[in-house]
């Protein structure tokens, strides 16, 4: 059996619901109010001073005083007692209409998105229909036919609800049905039913939680608006809406009148909707971050004048000396994503930085590219391109040498390429930004560059969209926009990460052919050793946040001095059958604010000693391991 | 003995952008796909994107139809079954998917995906199920305090442990690995490699294990069948068919796997930079005659009309369709 993985305890990075909705005030304040009208509406026998139907002809009329705090109406009677019982009115109506909305159309929804087929087909055309007839008018035929009475009325507007409702259900569930949690649900044999409750239902409660919350807010209103009109309530309930209606007849008496009943509708629904709106942005995914996380730090970057710790290859194109990138750490506090990084790229050479996925190597991408996440920046370092530096340039500057001198491509083509405009159209408009050449001049540019990645029949594939491109080709097409402006430096992230093997091989040929055509350098980030034994010259490996070993691709793979570079190598399936066990490297990559104290890679390592524990290591001589000069890796492949 | 699973001249079918008129576009993800499981063993699927690799396993599962052929697991045809596989068909056959985080339920925990497969099979108490949690969690190598974990406090290679724990919680036959270790880095790679390889020692597992990279699909299989554009085009034990590849598909596939020894590398790169640099036709649209054949520097005449058969090769135990095969044996020795 395998070995329990022992690996520390990480903090709970998700906080719960209702510490999210704490740190905003307005939700709260909405819920508090909310939670008051409930409240009101529960124990209105009981705290209403006055019976709110009994009339009271000496005082009425009356503007608030002592006896009738809010005052009194056309037949005397109390004001505040007539507002706590319509609050009774408003929730009650609320809550049935979205209650028979959201259990008929939740549960009609989740059956016809995950059964699909003819069910869904009839369903939808039945709601389509349904959705043209207006709530009002619906709830005024339905009292005609049922009779008035607020039950009613409010039994047609959720009939209406019912129909949004399943539209939001059955949207959600078509997405949610194609997780592989679903599948394997099913392969499990879980019944549907069950599937549908206790899988999918959970996981699209939030848009429905957000709809039910503004939908309140609407049933509201319309309840108002139906007493307003006098078809909802009969005469022995009360109804804000009732309210401002007799407001309305004796405005000119009593001006006060109409001031408390549409105080009291505009607050209740002003506070469903804000209360959906923030309910949308804390439970979807596309809402704001928490805030204290959004600033940006414009802590202006000064590259700091130590002497690097590498030696500097003055013939460096690029020359990144001690970077250091930090970021807070949940719980305050900064993090180091990057320490004391020195790499350098030199002219026409291949530099491989490879690392498994949280040991930095995208970070220190963009911070070459000056294209760091907001809260992220850098403590201190510098980075150099053909001895100007980067760090500290102005966003202007900056502009320029990405695009100009630094080329960029991605691991997912498609997601780099805009779908609604032709490639030639992308690459052009990439040629004219720094080249200032006319609009044919840049397609003819455009089609050359085309026909360098080898797009067979270029000028024909200038007019076409990158859907009609294969993962390959697209990855091509983006090579072709990065090398618009014949940069000195191309960055490479994961370029063939996202593509077949044999495609794979194919981007890769020609990412080493341009290099060699243009004389360019290559910084090429991958996770894959593969890749970077076929491509590349030199490999810089990181871990933690650091680069732990440097040299040769040809000597640091067959001659690894890092136990970390070794055990990444003696990990990879070489051919061997299932009667040999792959090595591995015993538990994970801490994140950046757990990085162990000592040598980083030392709770991983097969090799470390308890001096390990106490200092930090440093890159000394290609490689950061104190220990270098007496293992001998190679032998333990 | 008979095999666990037989898969016999398997079709599978798409169809596509159904329009109001009924009028669609179908795909033909599987064609003709024959191929056998013994029981302990692993039979390693590889082809690239749109090969169809995935559409077997999900066909096996019953989550994709049958349009041609039959699969017979254990002496059943499931094809027989309907709609509805029945529940002991369930208990025999599970899966690992590629993306541990979207094949767990993001709002369950750990302890309840796993207890929910377990009391769905089994009658269990309580207690008895608590402990069949544990005991399946430590299997897979995982604590028993990460029951109570939430998928995304996990990381992928301990996500990729419980999905192997779920398969294995309701004691199955089979297990169906769809490329279960292509998004996890290469350290927790071979983690999970070897532990699905302890665990078919544990318990007599079969797996059908898929996966783009031959490499690890020669690691861990005793079988391979190479697939391309919905067809097999070769298969045999692993050993010999990645030592000595018969089919100029699998030769390429092979010379266009990566390996991190810059010399082996090196000889990988010079196979692969004599092949032709074409793309794969789009499987809506496949050439005439064998599949491979506009990708092919063997291709002659007849490989662009006549479909090649798949038939056994002179070595043992393996099967190719390919027209040429004499040649490009013999052009290898």
């Amino acid at each position: 059996m395998a070995a329990t993985i022992t690996e520390d305890d990480e903090s709970r990075a998700h906080t719960r619901l209702w510490q999210r909705l704490a740190q905003r005030p307005l939700a709260l304040a909405c819920i508090g109010y909310l939670l008051l009208l409930l409240a009101v509406a529960i124990a209105a026998p009981y705290i209403a001073p006055y019976d709110p139907l009994h009339p009271d002809i000496k005082s009425r009329l009356q503007g608030p005083g002592a006896a009738h705090w809010f005052g009194t109406d056309d037949l005397g009677r109390d004001t505040l007692s007539r507002l706590i019982f319509g609050a009774r009115t408003a929730v009650l109506a609320s809550l049935e209409s979205v209650t028979f909305g959201v259990v008929v159309g939740v549960s009609i929804g989740l059956i016809v998105g995950y059964l699909g087929g003819w069910f869904d087909r009839i369903a939808m055309r039945v709601a389509d229909v349904m959705q043209s007839i207006p709530a009002v008018l619906l709830a005024l035929a339905l009292i005609g036919v049922l009779g008035k009475g607020l039950a009613n009325a409010m039994l047609a507007v959720g009939v209406i609800f019912s129909v949004s409702f399943l539209r939001i259900t059955r949207a959600v569930v078509l997405a949610e049905k194609e997780q592989l949690y679903v599948d394997a649900a099913r392969v499990l044999g879980l019944r549907t039913l069950s599937i549908l409750l206790r899988q999918i239902l959970p996981n699209i409660a939030a848009p429905l939680i957000v709809q039910a919350s503004i939908a309140l807010g609407t049933a509201l209103l319309i309840e108002a608006m139906l007493s307003f009109l006098g078809v909802g309530i009969d005469s022995t309930q009360v109804s804000w809406g009732a309210m401002l209606e007799t407001a309305r007849q004796f405005q000119t008496q009593q001006p006060l009148l109409p001031i408390f009943p549409g105080l009291a509708i505009t607050l209740s629904v002003l506070a469903f909707n804000l209360l959906g709106d923030t309910l949308r942005d804390v439970l979807l995914p596309t809402g704001a971050t928490a805030p204290g996380n959004t600033e940006r730090h414009v802590v202006p970057p000064q590259p700091v004048s130590t002497p690097p710790s590498s030696r500097t290859d003055t013939d460096a194109l690029l020359q990144v000396s001690n970077l250091t990138v930090t970021a807070p750490r949940p719980g305050g506090g900064m993090a180091e994503l990057l320490s004391d990084v020195s790499v350098h790229v030199m002219r026409g050479e291949t530099l491989g930085l490879v690392g498994e996925s949280g040991c930095g190597k995208s970070m220190t991408a963009s911070a070459i590219m000056g294209l760091l996440p907001p809260a992220v920046h850098i403590a201190g370092g510098s980075i150099r391109l053909a001895g100007t530096e980067l760090i500290g340039l102005s966003d202007d500057a900056l502009r320029h040498v990405r695009g100009r001198r630094i080329g960029m491509v991605f691991q997912e083509p498609m997601a780099a390429l805009s779908p609604v405009h032709t490639v030639g159209r992308q690459i052009s408009d990439a040629v004219r930004a720094h080249t200032g050449l006319g609009r044919k001049q840049a397609l003819a540019r455009a089609a050359e560059l085309l026909a360098l990645v080898g797009v067979p029949d270029p000028h024909r594939r200038l007019q076409d969209y990158p859907h009609q491109f294969s993962g390959g080709m697209a990855q091509r097409v983006v090579i072709a926009g990065a090398l618009a402006c014949e940069p000195e430096l191309l960055i490479a992230d994961e370029p063939t990460t996202a593509l077949d093997v044999t495609i794979q091989a194919q981007v890769l040929d020609l990412l080493m052919d341009l290099r060699q055509r243009l004389s360019m350098s290559v910084l090429l980030i991958t996770h894959d050793l593969g890749v970077v034994a076929d491509a590349c010259d030199r490999v810089a490996v990181m871990y933690g946040g650091e680069v732990v070993e440097t040299g040769s691709v040809r000597a640091t793979f067959s001659r690894p001095r890092h136990p970390y570079t070794a055990a990444l190598l003696a990990a990879m399936p070489r051919g061997e059958g299932i009667g040999t066990a792959l090595a591995t490297i015993p538990g994970r990559v801490p994140p950046a604010w757990a990085w162990p104290q000592g040598c980083r890679f030392h709770p991983r390592c097969a090799h470390a000693t308890p001096s390990c524990r106490q200092a930090p290591s440093v890159l000394q001589d290609g490689v950061r391991c104190r220990r270098a000069g007496e293992l001998n890796l190679a032998e333990a492949r | 003995m008979t095999p666990l699973l037989t898969v016999e001249n398997l079709s599978v079918d798409y169809h596509l952008k159904r329009s109001l008129l009924g009028r669609g576009v179908t795909l033909s993800a599987v064609r003709d796909v024959s191929f056998t499981i013994e029981r302990g063993r692993t039979f390693g699927l590889v082809g690239e994107s749109g090969s169809g690799k995935s559409t077997i396993g999900r066909t096996i599962l019953g989550l994709a139809a049958i349009a041609g052929g039959r699969v017979v697991f254990d002496g059943t045809d499931i094809g027989a079954f309907g709609a509805q596989l029945p529940l002991s068909f369930r208990r025999e056959v599970q899966v690992v998917f590629q993306d541990p985080l979207s094949s767990l339920n993001p709002r369950q925990t750990i302890g309840t995906t796993i207890g929910q497969a377990i009391s769905r099979h089994r009658d269990v108490s309580r207690h008895e199920r608590q402990r069949d949690i544990v005991t399946v969690l430590d299997s897979v190598g995982l604590a028993s305090y990460q029951a109570e974990r939430y998928p995304y406090e996990l990381s992928g290679g301990q996500r990729q442990r419980v999905a192997i724990a779920r398969a294995l919680a309701v004691r199955p036959r089979l297990i169906i690995c769809d490329e279960p270790v292509s998004a996890l880095d290469v350290s927790t790679q071979s983690q999970v490699i070897n532990l699905l390889v302890d665990l078919q020692h544990a318990f007599g597992l079969s797996y059908l294990f898929i996966a783009h990279n031959l490499d690890v699909v020669r690691h861990i299989s005793h079988t391979i069948g190479v697939l391309y554009l919905g067809r097999l085009v070769e298969t045999g034990p692993a050993a010999s068919v990645y030592g000595a590849p018969a089919h100029p598909y699998t030769q390429m596939l092979l010379a266009s796997t990566l390996v991190a020894d810059p010399q082996a590398q090196a000889a990988r790169s010079r196979a692969r930079r004599r092949q032709p640099r074409t793309e794969p036709p789009s499987p809506l649209n496949p050439p005439p005659g064998c599949p491979f054949n506009t990708r092919c520097a063997w291709a002659a005449d007849v490989c662009r009309t006549r479909m090649p058969a798949f038939e056994a090769t002179a070595s043992q135990g393996r099967h190719a369709a390919c027209h040429r095969i004499e040649d490009v044996r013999t052009a290898a020795s």
